[in-house]
Order: structure tokens, then C-alpha cells, then sequence
């Protein structure tokens, strides 16, 4: 601040003069008005956008689809990625994830996981550990189960 | 407005401006860096109920704008510039969440919208208390702040309680969201419950007592010990049980089967609040 100080007074000198001409318009700088005009259309639209969508959102429980990617060999086994997508109007928390590698009827290993949230509209991506690779099997995915947050 | 409007006068070049402006953000980031590194927080944003947010917004504006009356980024004359720089620091806290949320990839190109204005909307109140407080927490001119102690001197009883109800908001926002309210009131005894809030008392009474000592104060003859834990303390702590209900319902923790689970989380949040509603007359 101390490097700053001799200017501003010099400042606040010549605006001394400026003011008492002025008048009472000039106390509030145009870049304040803009930057307050900025300030409330940023805060006006989040406002905005939260309002509308607790509005118009209906009360539906979180409606969570789990799609399969790749599969990726690790050292222990075979790790099948998935990603979770949330078309509901809630957010599901403690999601657990179901995997099933199936021959015919039987099943030959299962898996399973959990992931902490996932929000409404929202993607998130795990995967589940198997021992047999995914790729030569028939693979069942299913989300099983949640909690409200 | 006072004998010092001439030494108000627009002392303020465009530089001195934007010097404001980033002081205001320093403080955003500064006041809200822990709730910014919260997990809780960013899961609020996500799935706390929307009209609750949408209200909590709404009442904290008049509360950053009559905050900036007493302890505002820049020097104002006005109620007007008051309420041009509650909105400012409302927009230059959202700035702050926007880009400290970025920068902690907490939010990137796959957040869905939603969920990015949840958080960032959410974040973006504690950073705007930063912003107003900036000035006289991280040093503004001597110029402003004499007016402001000036000010804050001048204020009544009813200026004195909206300060220590914006220092318990503060306090009580930067625990509210996170899950050990909720632990700590399962695991406390309603006897833990009562001597907290004896011991609440007591600390913020020692603070309302050390501002009376500090001298900035002055509330006459009449400020004998009794009268002021009747007028502060006592007033202060019921504020500050009201501000922490408040947040407490925001943050959807209040579930109409538990009241007494309720009840001792208030008491619980109500000790930092009441902290932070006394330590505000010193402070701010």
C-alpha cells in the first residue's frame, strides 16, 4: 500500500477540485455502474436459473442408466469401464452398480461398486474388477440400488 | 454526507477502482477458500433443493448491502452506492467461485449447467461477504475507515444486533454444510447440549464485555454487566440460534420426524455461530 499512497493522494487532491464542480452524479464513476450493471445480470441469471428449475422441475425419483465402455487389462484381471448417466429430477446418492458376466444361462463371475453421487444430468464414470476378461462373455450391467442424499 | 465529505469527494481515479475490485477478490478467495475446498459444499450445489437456494441468495443480498454500509471495499457516500456495491460484491463473488471451482477442477466442460450454477451460485455468497469485508480485513484507506468507525459508532442498537447476525451467517455458513453437524449431534447427550450452551454464553459474553472494554462501544451509564448480557449476550445468542436454524433448513437438515436431532444440531452450530456473533462488533 505505501507504494501506492503519494499517488493517490494526488489523486484525491485533484479530485477534490472535480467533485466540488461536479456535482453529486460524479461521486459514482461510470465503471462502477458498469461493473455493477455486469455484477447483478451475473447474479440476476443465476437466480433467474435457479428459480425456474425449482419451478418447472417435477418431483420424480433419480431414473439412472449405466452404459458400458471399454474394457481395460490390468494386473490383477480385467477392469470393465462404465459410465452412469442420471435422467431423473433428483440426484441419487450411494449408487451401487451390478455386474455380471454371463455364458448362456449361468454366470460365471459378478462384480459390483458404489459411487457417491450422482447428480441429475449428470455423467459419472467407474468401473468393476473381473477376473475373466468381459470381452468373451455376455456382460449384464444394472444399477441395483440407491439412497436419497 | 459527514464533516469528512470533502475528503469523499471521488478520490477515486479508475485506478483506485479496480485496486478495489481486486482487493474484493483477493478477499472472496481469502474468506471462502475453505468452504471453496469442502466437499460438502460442492454437493450442496448439486442437490440441495433449489428454492431454498434461489431464497438464500435473495435474503443474503440486503445483508451484503447493508453490510457494505458499515464495512464496504470502496468509500461510499450513499445508500445508492451501498446497494451498487452489494451487487458488485455479489457478482465479484461469483467470479471468485467460478474460477477457484475451475481451477480445482471441481467443475469443468462436462459439468452439466445445473450443477455448475448450484455450486457456484452457493459458493459464491461466502465469497461475496469476503469481498465486502476485504477492505477492512486486508487494509483499505484511512480515509474510508474512519468514516466507517465513525458510522459504526453512530449506529444504534439495531445496527449493533445486524452485526453480530452477519458474523454468526459467516460463522455458521463455514460449518453448516459439513457432515460432522450431524455426527457430533447424534453422538452428544442432551447434557452436552445444555453446557454448550452455557459455555456459548459465557465466550460471547467475554467478547461483548472486551468490546465494551475496547472502547469503541459506548452505551452510557447504563451498561452495567447485567444489562449488557441481557441487551448483547442473551439477544446475540438468539439471533445467532435463529441464523443457525436458518442455514441448518437450507441445507435440508431438517427432517420434520427428528426435532430433537434438530435441536441439538442448532446448539451444536450455534457455537461457532455465537463466535462469530459476538467476535463481529470487534472484527468487522
Amino acid at each position: 500500500m505505501s507504494v501506492t499512497e503519494p499517488e493517490e493522494s494526488q489523486d484525491r487532491s485533484k479530485a477534490g477540485t472535480r467533485g466540488q464542480d461536479g456535482g453529486a452524479n460524479a461521486k459514482t464513476p461510470l465503471l462502477e455502474w458498469i461493473v455493477g450493471a455486469l455484477s447483478a445480470a451475473l447474479v440476476l441469471a443465476l437466480l433467474g436459473f435457479i428459480v425456474m428449475e425449482g419451478v418447472t422441475r417435477e418431483a420424480l425419483p433419480p431414473d439412472l442408466l449405466v452404459m458400458a465402455d471399454s474394457v481395460s487389462p490390468v494386473a490383477a484381471g480385467y477392469l470393465q469401464l462404465f459410465t452412469i448417466h442420471n435422467d431423473g429430477d433428483a440426484t441419487a446418492a450411494q449408487v451401487h452398480v451390478a455386474g455380471a458376466l454371463l455364458k448362456g444361462d449361468s454366470t460365471v463371475e459378478g462384480s459390483n461398486t458404489i459411487l457417491d453421487y450422482v447428480p441429475i444430468s449428470a455423467r459419472r464414470r467407474g468401473a468393476l474388477q473381473f477376473q475373466h476378461d468381459p470381452a468373451e462373455y455376455k456382460l449384464e450391467l444394472r444399477v441395483t440400488g440407491f439412497s436419497e442424499p | 454526507m459527514k464533516s469528512d465529505a470533502a475528503e469523499n469527494q471521488p478520490g477515486e481515479s479508475t485506478r483506485d477502482l479496480w485496486v478495489g475490485y481486486a482487493r474484493a477478490f483477493g478477499g472472496a478467495i481469502f474468506f471462502a477458500l475453505p468452504l471453496l475446498m469442502t466437499m460438502e459444499m460442492w454437493w450442496l450445489g448439486f442437490y440441495m433443493d433449489r428454492l431454498r437456494l434461489a431464497l438464500f441468495m435473495g435474503l443474503m443480498l440486503p445483508i451484503l448491502i447493508g453490510l457494505d454500509h458499515f464495512s464496504g471495499f470502496r468509500k461510499t457516500d450513499s445508500w445508492a452506492d451501498d446497494v451498487l456495491d452489494g451487487i458488485i460484491a455479489y457478482g465479484v463473488g461469483v467470479a471468485a467461485a467460478a474460477v477457484i471451482l475451475t481451477l480445482l477442477n471441481i467443475t469443468n466442460a462436462e459439468t452439466p449447467l445445473r450443477e455448475w450454477v448450484g455450486k457456484v451460485a452457493l459458493l459464491a455468497t461466502p465469497a461475496a461477504f469476503g469481498a465486502v469485508l476485504a477492505s477492512s480485513q486486508l487494509g483499505g484507506s484511512n480515509n474510508g475507515e474512519a468514516m466507517e468507525q465513525e458510522r459504526k459508532e453512530d449506529a444504534g442498537y439495531g445496527a449493533e444486533l445486524f452485526l453480530m447476525m452477519c458474523g454468526a451467517i459467516f460463522f455458521a455458513f463455514n460449518v453448516a454444510p459439513t457432515e460432522e453437524m450431524i455426527l457430533l449431534s447424534y453422538g452428544m447427550t442432551p447434557w452436552h447440549a445444555a453446557v454448550l450452551i452455557i459455555v456459548s454464553l459465557a465466550m460471547m459474553h467475554a467478547f461483548v464485555y472486551a468490546v465494551e472494554f475496547h472502547g469503541s462501544h459506548s452505551h452510557g451509564e447504563a451498561a452495567t454487566g447485567w444489562s449488557l448480557f441481557l441487551r448483547f449476550t442473551v439477544v446475540g445468542y438468539a439471533i445467532t440460534a435463529l441464523v443457525s436454524s436458518y442455514v441448518l433448513w437450507t441445507f435440508g437438515r431438517y427432517d420434520a420426524g427428528a426435532q430433537a436431532i434438530f435441536v441439538m444440531q442448532v446448539v451444536v452450530l450455534s457455537f461457532p455461530g455465537a463466535l462469530g456473533a459476538a467476535a463481529a462488533r470487534l472484527i468487522i
